[in-house]
């Protein structure tokens, strides 16, 4: 799975990746994040778009959930291979005739993409609660952990690695870190922290393109 | 994107709010700001200037001569064989008392067909509005046919026609250009400098489409919006720290994809699109989700009673809402090539117009009657409602143009009294406008009774000429040019003008 994330991004991601000291240290430690005038902006910036069935595939691997599980629209319609097919870089040649699918996203497909991301990480919270797979460091009917806890710091690491296959820079623990309380500065709940750090991952740019 | 310094998290939020804080101050002055200094220099976006576009496809090719331009047998001239050509007899043919403009009544056999709404219905109701223009096309090729019906054969650096349209009218509306058409008529134009807000935003379901405006609500157990718009502003954060967007901050596509979700989904959201779109009945919406229909529902099925069961009335209702909620200022419709039902009954042909193939008039008069029933209803809700729902702005037709465009004509002959021909594809046809920036009740150029075959006009007087042929560049000026749209090379169409 790794060395799949590796390939994909070619030669730019992976020399940013080396330069950002790899995919974990052995002690333990995230990563250190350099500043953003140490790395190079790629110039070779042909990136692809991660179509539906890519999207659907990674999702349902990513928190192991079958496709048909990860969200429905109105409680009927497939919200990936359905409602939001074309959204998301499907193409319709039986019934509207599009053959090919987009050259771009449209407007609507990052507010699909939320969808679909909101649903799925719910349906893996409360699944979670019985039979823990994807968040198993934390206690789903409790607080949110704090910051400096293992149960948060494993959380994060195990959503970056199942959706970006590697390991997150400690200034991206960071930012995610501000999930786990409110504007008010109160802690939220745990599961409301799990879904909402599993969305923030999955609808990166880093997860819809490669 | 550069940034100069380390920063930390705290330190880098805080720039984030600050930067996404100006964003949202900016947002209703200008939403697509980023993309506004692109193209068009007269591009407007003003609503009191706005024009509104809907490009409604006759798919398959729809014969103007079994339509709107039909010949009766006893003006075929004497010494032609009548009977070996495409001319109805005399009580197939209406014209109402007033119109310049006459149309063929329901045949008697339409094969397996359920004809519904006619011709003769509708050009009753819009004979005033309505504006004929003969003319050839290019190509017999579906696909080519089509994106050409659309690019007036490319004159406009290649851009559609609604493209045009939303470059001048649309560069602040969240969805400018909407197509929810098929084949060569959802095929974007091929201008690479076109603004990025005036590309096409294309639509598969239109009953299902408002769902893609909103990013959470419908969700079963959804967070608060602004628990979400929190969670949204981190994700930003994480961008704009993680290797891959230091490493891609460039990238055009990304960028681009950044810009769209940052500013125009939250614009959508703010709009509750979701609601104003949603075509689906309040029965068929689970409860619990906070989704409601839109509250013109009952008007959509009012004047396009097919709305909860039929893709084609469904595609015209999203077409006037877009344009009524100041969403959209282009729309594109198309029949599409599947069958259409209405329980057991086929009341649209399987390849559409091109079912003319085995069955040339019933595919015709069935199909011309389905293509109408939506333009006339998109006519009636446009004639009804103010635009924006503010009575200063006057009535949204006022400002609208319908182009009924198709692929192509169909042959102009048969074999000798048969009445249950088919027909191959035909260069020679005819295109429907209607709007009151047109000379209405009008034909312009004519038809060759001794051979069907259509002729052109003089585009500045709009004075008909048996030798003059107007093509797929003067259609698309015609709409041009009502519309104020200008281009290099578009033609003098002032004779059409009302």
């Amino acid at each position: 799975m790794k060395t799949q994330r590796i390939i994909f991004p070619g030669v730019a991601i992976l020399a940013a990746s080396l330069a950002f000291g790899g995919c974990g240290d052995d002690d333990g430690t995230e990563p250190e994040a350099p500043a953003a005038d140490e790395v190079a902006a790629s110039t070779r910036n042909n990136l692809v778009w991660k179509r539906y069935n890519v999207i659907e595939r990674d999702l349902s691997r990513a928190l192991e959930l079958a496709p048909e599980e990860l969200c429905q629209e109105l409680g009927t319609f497939g919200c990936i291979r359905e409602a939001h097919l074309v959204t998301l870089g499907g193409h319709d040649p039986i019934h509207q005739g599009l053959y090919e699918p987009l050259a771009e996203p449209l407007v609507t497909t990052s507010l699909a993409l939320d969808r679909i991301a909101l649903s799925a990480c719910r349906v893996r919270v409360d699944l979670d609660r019985t039979t823990p797979v994807v968040f198993t460091a934390l206690d789903l009917d409790g607080p949110a952990p704090d910051a400096e806890s293992e149960a948060f710091s494993q959380t994060v690491e195990s959503l970056y690695r199942r959706l970006l296959s590697r390991d997150p820079l400690a200034t991206e623990v960071d930012v995610i870190a501000d999930l786990l309380v409110d504007e008010q500065g109160g802690r939220v709940s745990s599961a409301d922290f799990a879904q909402l750090a599993c969305f923030v991952v999955t609808t990166t740019t880093e997860f819809l393109f490669v | 994107m550069h940034h100069s310094t380390r920063f930390s998290r705290r330190g880098w939020m805080a720039g984030l709010g600050g930067t996404l804080g100006a964003a949202a101050g900016g947002l209703w002055l200008n939403p697509r700001r980023v993309f506004a200094d692109e193209g068009d220099p007269n591009a407007t976006t003003d609503p009191a200037e706005r024009r509104l576009l809907f490009v409604v496809c006759a798919t398959g090719g729809a014969s103007i001569i079994d339509s709107f331009l039909p010949v009766a047998i006893d003006e075929v001239p004497s010494g032609v064989d009548a009977g070996s050509l495409n001319a109805y007899p005399t009580d197939l043919i209406t014209q109402p008392t007033g119109s310049n403009i006459r149309g063929v009544l329901p045949v008697p056999d339409t094969n397996f067909l359920t004809p519904g709404y006619s011709i003769a219905e509708f050009l009753g109701a819009h004979y005033a509005d309505l504006t004929v223009v003969a003319h050839d096309v290019t190509s017999v090729n579906h696909q080519v046919a089509q994106k050409r019906a659309l690019t007036g054969a490319g004159i406009d650096r290649g851009r559609t026609i609604a493209e045009a349209v939303a470059a001048r009218y649309g560069l602040d509306l969240p969805l400018a250009n909407c197509n929810m058409a098929t084949e060569g008529y959802v095929t974007p134009g091929d201008d690479a400098s076109l603004p990025v807000a005036a590309r096409s935003e294309i639509i598969a379901d239109p009953r299902m489409y408002a769902m893609s405006t909103h990013g959470s609500r419908g969700q079963l157990a959804a967070p608060a919006t602004d628990v979400l718009a929190r969670a949204r502003r981190i994700r930003e954060g994480l961008e704009e720290v993680s290797p891959f967007g230091l490493t891609y901050r460039d990238a055009p596509l990304r960028q681009r994809y950044l810009n769209t979700r940052s500013e125009i989904s939250p614009q959508l959201e703010a709009m509750d699109a979701i609601t104003k779109l949603m075509l689906l009945p309040s029965d068929a919406i689970p409860q619990n989700l906070g989704v409601s229909p839109s509250p013109l529902g009952d008007a959509m099925r009012t004047v396009l009673p097919g709305v909860d069961r039929d893709n084609w009335h469904q595609q015209g209702a999203l077409a006037f809402l877009l344009s009524y909620y100041g969403l959209s200022c282009a729309s594109t419709i198309s029949l599409r090539f599947d069958p259409s039902f209405d329980g057991d009954a086929i009341v649209g042909a399987p390849l559409a117009f091109d079912f003319s193939h085995q069955s040339h008039r019933a595919a015709q008069n069935v199909m011309w009657g389905r293509v109408l029933q939506v333009v006339d209803g998109l006519v009636r809700l446009l004639k009804e409602y103010d635009y924006l729902g503010d009575p200063a702005l006057g009535k949204m037709w006022d400002r609208s143009l319908i182009y009924v465009a198709s692929d192509f004509g169909r042959d102009k002959v048969r074999p000798a009294g048969n009445d249950g021909f088919g027909t191959g594809h035909h260069l020679n046809n005819g295109s429907v406008l209607l709007s009151p920036l047109l000379r209405g009740n009008q034909v312009f150029g004519g038809v060759d009774p001794a051979t069907l075959l259509t002729y052109g006009f003089d585009g500045r007087t709009g004075e008909a000429d048996p030798n003059v042929t107007i093509r797929e560049g003067e259609v698309y000026s015609v709409i041009a040019q009502a519309l104020d749209v200008d281009f290099p090379g578009r033609r003098d169409m002032s004779g059409l003008l009302a």
